[in-house]
């Protein structure tokens, strides 16, 4: 009896599915993307995550000019292509900030409060976040379906991992959840659009492949009751990857309408560092435009990374702590706004509404300390990118704290937060909690 | 001595074999399934030219007189390299080929410790779910997949052979026993499935059912983690490992593999509950060939060497094929000390012989073996000063910059992980510079350079902890070879260990390996990959009891892994709600 259902379950996903891809006319029927907008519903936000490691040279970063007119600084100059909508957050300070570079900045600027250290007497340092990053909590304070985890990916391959998931990964749905990103472009592309090539028989095989999760959730169910807190815990975390999993395995291809087009399946990896992040933002571009994912994070590089940027010898994090080579630490950080300015024109470069995928977009452009050389965490690199759905000011602005008494980056989140339209008003915990939005870059 | 290395059935020790006298720790029961006979009790090797009892460590600290509180227990996930055996054992090679399983993440330097602590992410479940679906389409189109030994059901209703395939499959799977009702919902699943298929005329509809119980077995949380509850009856602070579970954590520990069938029977017939045949049992298990990759495994892991391979190196005679052969040279002196000759562990660090190939001792400088592509073993060259594993090339290259050795790194290595001690980050809001490399036009070493920049009073400390265990490796640069200068300079290798100072590298690592902490750091290392856990100091005494064993018994890895095998630390867990 059970096989009948999930068959007919099944012919009427695939019957649905296939219809829409070859019969326009059932598109009225449902009350898909260009109906809906007609409809009023409004587009939805999307969020992204650009972080870079070992921070920036401050005497290069920070615009000498403030207000809307701001003059792009030398590492800025780079995103004069999209300036229309570039807000540069320059003077403020990871307030919650524990006592170990790196780990420091990439955990109290991402999740809002201090890492976690695991220290041993017999053995080398690790750490863990202390909580959510801000993908994960907008990620559930939007609601976002299942079917649309955040997307995680990773351009370069020089990852440190010896030091805990605080400095390997950025996103992070809680202490021992970080989230692993993928890099291989051909995995990308098949965890988006894999699934929407089904095989053209009345196939029973992914309505088997959710019955073998929902057997997977029984047996995780009644192990669970067995276990201490912190195993149920991890458990939970490992029930809603299967429920996301499953949701994935049953949901309907993306609509053709707007920018949304299926790409071209990536047949190769790309062999430089501009290519593969290129590459990497057509798939997120597309992804958000087809609406398969509304969150992702680019780990552009790694906190602590050895990355050997174009034109230089050394690994970039020794670089950064040599005083001889702050000339190839600021052609690094050009490069890598290079880089991320490309991906931003890329986002603008697709239609949506009466405006770009841009602007319905934000992008948090940071990293995980602010100069290199020192380790400081105040004055940190902070970009806010994009339209945020209007609710972002036009054109952006250079809003420098006041040097003393620093403000918090936490400022920035509880920003964020506002501009994604998140029910939720501060962010922190403690002395470092915030609930101040940073009025100058809202509408 | 290659008799010893027979299949994994062999480790089923009859108590009939045990009455022979195996309290000599140095011996291992080789027993036939058909024909056991003293002549079977067989020495274990050991190296000749070694005597047992050269073990010169000085005074000892006394035992921790801290109560034993076993680790607590927690739900591990398999490694990498277990999920793949743990498909190879159930469903065979072609499926193994087939699957993939997410990466390790560690936790204070090690992946057995992340596997214990954090969750699975959610794109390790896409990647395990995308894993088990391709490893059971290749089991189901495999005729010699073991699957097929249990039965093939003749049709979708052929309910035995359906429930034969959940039961016996599933106990492999989930190393254990599965209770009536599991074996009903497993054998349930590959039924509807083959309904299903049939109903849309499909030819192979029973295969494809089959394949679906096998896509479940491996997605089922009992095989993704090691599932470790103890025996229901006792103390909750200190439960005895049930059989099943001491099995599994036994194999998994000594082979990087699920128990098999034998072992999983004598288990849960209770008999790991005797320390004679837990002992012969861990000895047996050593005699299984992938006990070295096991262990290989474990030493890619502490030395970081599965990083050479897209390390940046900006040298085009560090070619990818060298890169690997510098990883098999360190793995090959492993196999050496450890397996071929059972030797003490210490030559791991003061072996002057090494493995190459032409290729490697072309790049090295020396002088040829000619043997094409085939490892040989052979002398390092006296004036190149290379003893043992941390004058190798791998290591070298690892632990280095792109464009300078770096003696804080090697040094960092030494202290933290051979010697574990703790090493304080530098202090926050500090410029971490090496000074100008050309100060005045005037050459100087990186040598030089890492001394004026850790005069800084904020520096000195730690550097002075680090670096005088790195420089004795001055004389090789970041690709791994020996130079008598840099800069024009002549290298200075001097170095020390805390109060006592080296010449050369040959003379630190003299130094080295008369300290007792490198013997229990080995040992620490060794028991937090067997549980997952970092130890705590209620495992204290328990552990220095595994050092003493190791110890007496000549520094013998393979003794080391027995004695940590057949320790309260091992065999206990904590099961209360402390976290």
């Amino acid at each position: 009896m059970r096989s009948r259902h999930i068959l007919k379950r099944r012919t009427f996903l695939r019957g649905l599915g296939g219809a829409m891809l070859a019969l326009p006319v059932l598109e009225c029927m449902l009350n898909n993307h260009g109906t809906a907008l007609a409809q009023g519903r409004p587009l939805p936000k999307r969020f992204g995550v650009f972080f870079w490691g070992n921070g920036m040279r401050k005497s290069q970063w920070v615009p000498t000019t403030t207000g809307p007119g701001f003059a792009l600084s030398p590492s800025l100059q780079p995103l004069a292509p999209v300036r229309d909508v570039l807000n540069v957050i320059t003077g403020y300070e990871v307030k919650a900030a524990g006592p170990r570079g790196h780990h420091n900045g990439v955990s109290g600027m991402l999740s809002g409060v201090e890492f976690i250290p695991l220290e041993h007497p017999n053995s080398n340092y690790s750490s863990k976040f202390g909580g959510p990053s801000i993908d994960n909590i907008l990620h559930s304070d939007l609601g976002i379906p299942a079917s649309k985890p955040v997307l995680n990916v990773r351009t370069v391959d020089e990852i440190v991992t010896g030091e805990g998931p605080t400095l390997q990964f950025i996103s992070h749905r809680g202490p021992d959840q970080p989230q692993t990103a993928v890099r291989s472009p051909a995995e990308i592309y098949a965890g988006l659009f894999g699934n929407f090539t089904p095989p053209d028989t009345n196939d029973p095989t992914n309505a088997l492949r959710t019955s073998v999760l929902d057997l997977v959730k029984d047996d995780i169910d009644r192990l669970k009751p067995q276990l201490s807190t912190n195993d149920r815990n991890r458990l939970d975390a490992h029930l809603t990857g299967v429920s996301e999993l499953r949701a994935r395995i049953l949901a309907l291809p993306p609509e053709l309408t707007g920018a949304c087009t299926i790409p071209e399946a990536p047949t190769s990896t790309p062999a430089t560092l501009r290519a593969m992040s290129d590459l990497h933002a057509d798939l997120i571009a597309m992804a958000f435009a087809c609406e398969i994912r509304q969150v992702a994070t680019i780990q552009f590089t790694g906190s602590v990374g050895y990355t050997v940027f174009p034109g230089t010898t050394g690994g970039h994090h020794d670089l950064t702590h040599d005083a001889a080579q702050q000339g190839a630490v600021q052609a690094s950080t050009v490069f890598t706004m290079e880089c991320f300015s490309s991906v931003m024109q890329k986002m603008a470069a697709l239609p949506e509404g009466a405006g770009s995928l841009l602007d319905n977009s934000l992008w948090l452009a940071t990293s995980d300390t602010a100069e290199g050389l020192d380790h400081s965490v105040d004055d940190y690199p902070i970009l806010l990118v994009g339209g945020a759905g209007g609710a972002m000011r036009r054109p952006g602005t250079h809003v420098r704290g006041p040097q003393l008494l620093k403000r918090n980056t936490n400022d920035v989140l509880v920003t964020i937060l506002r501009a994604m339209g998140s029910p939720r008003t501060s962010i922190g915990v403690g002395l470092t909690a915030s609930s101040t939005v940073i009025g100058e870059v809202l509408a | 001595m290659l008799a010893f290395m027979r299949s994994r059935s062999l480790l089923f020790v009859p108590s009939a074999v045990l009455a022979l006298g195996l309290a000599c720790t140095n011996t291992v029961v080789v027993v036939d399934d058909d024909a056991p006979t003293p002549d079977d009790v067989v020495p274990l090797p050991t190296d000749p030219d070694e005597p047992d009892d050269d073990v010169d460590l000085g005074p000892r600290p006394v035992r921790p007189p801290s109560p034993f509180v076993p680790s607590p227990a927690r739900l591990r996930r398999l490694l990498q390299l277990q999920y793949t055996n743990g498909v190879a054992d159930l469903l065979g090679d072609a499926a193994a080929a087939a699957s993939s399983a997410p990466p390790d993440v560690p936790l204070n330097g090690s992946v057995a410790v992340g596997a214990g602590d954090l969750a699975l992410d959610a794109a390790a479940l896409v990647t395990y779910e995308a894993s088990a679906r391709a490893a059971a389409a290749a089991a189901v189109a495999d005729p010699s997949s073991p699957w097929r030994a249990v039965c093939a059901p003749s049709s979708a209703t052929d309910a035995a052979c359906w429930q034969d395939l959940a039961r016996r499959l599933g106990r492999r799977a989930f190393r254990r026993t599965l209770a009536d009702d599991e074996v009903a919902r497993y054998a349930a699943l590959g039924q509807q499935a083959a309904v299903a298929y049939g109903n849309i005329g499909e030819p192979r509809a029973v295969d494809r059912g089959v394949e679906l119980l096998l896509v479940a077995l491996l997605q089922s949380p009992h095989f993704l983690y090691l599932v470790e509850r103890g025996e229901p009856g006792d103390d909750p602070a200190a439960r005895r490992l049930t059989g099943a579970e001491l099995a599994a954590r036994l194999s998994f520990f000594l082979t990087g593999a699920p128990p098999d069938d034998e072992l999983l029977d004598a288990a849960e017939r209770g008999d790991l509950s005797s320390p004679t045949v837990l002992s012969a049992t861990a000895r047996a298990l050593l005699t299984d060939p992938r006990a070295k990759d096991a262990l290989r495994g474990y030493f890619v892991e502490k030395l970081h060497l599965a990083d050479l391979p897209a390390l940046n190196r900006p040298d085009a005679a560090l070619t990818p094929s060298v890169r690997a052969a510098l990883v098999e040279e360190t793995l090959r002196l492993v196999d050496d000390v450890v397996w071929t000759r059972n030797a003490d562990v210490r030559d791991l660090l003061r072996s002057t012989d090494t493995f190459v190939n032409d290729e490697l001792a072309s790049y090295y400088g020396f002088p040829l073996p000619g043997a094409g592509a085939t490892f040989v073993k052979v002398p390092t060259p006296a004036e190149q000063d290379r003893a043992g594993l941390l004058t190798r090339g791998a290591f070298l290259v690892r632990f280095a910059q792109p464009d300078r050795s770096s003696p804080t790194l090697r040094g960092k290595f030494v202290r933290e992980q051979l010697l574990c001690a703790a090493v304080p980050a530098p202090p926050p809001g500090v410029a971490t510079t090496l000074p100008d490399e050309v100060p005045d036009g005037l050459p100087r070493t990186t040598r030089d350079r890492i001394e004026a920049h850790a005069r800084e009073d904020s520096c000195a400390g730690c550097h002075a902890y680090i670096d005088p265990l790195g420089y004795p490796f001055e004389h090789f640069d970041q690709y791994g070879r020996y130079r008598t200068h840099e800069n024009g300079l002549p290298i200075d290798a001097s170095g020390g260990l805390d109060d006592r100072t080296s010449e050369d590298a040959t003379g630190f690592i003299g130094l080295l390996d008369e300290r007792v902490d490198l013997v229990s750091c080995l040992v620490r290392g060794l028991y937090r990959h067997a549980v997952g856990r970092m130890e705590e100091s209620g495992q204290d005494a328990a552990l220095y009891d595994v050092d003493s064993a190791f110890i007496d018994g000549g520094l013998k890895l393979q003794d080391a892994m027995v004695a940590i095998a057949t320790s309260d630390a091992f065999r206990f867990v904590d099961t209360t709600d402390g976290e």
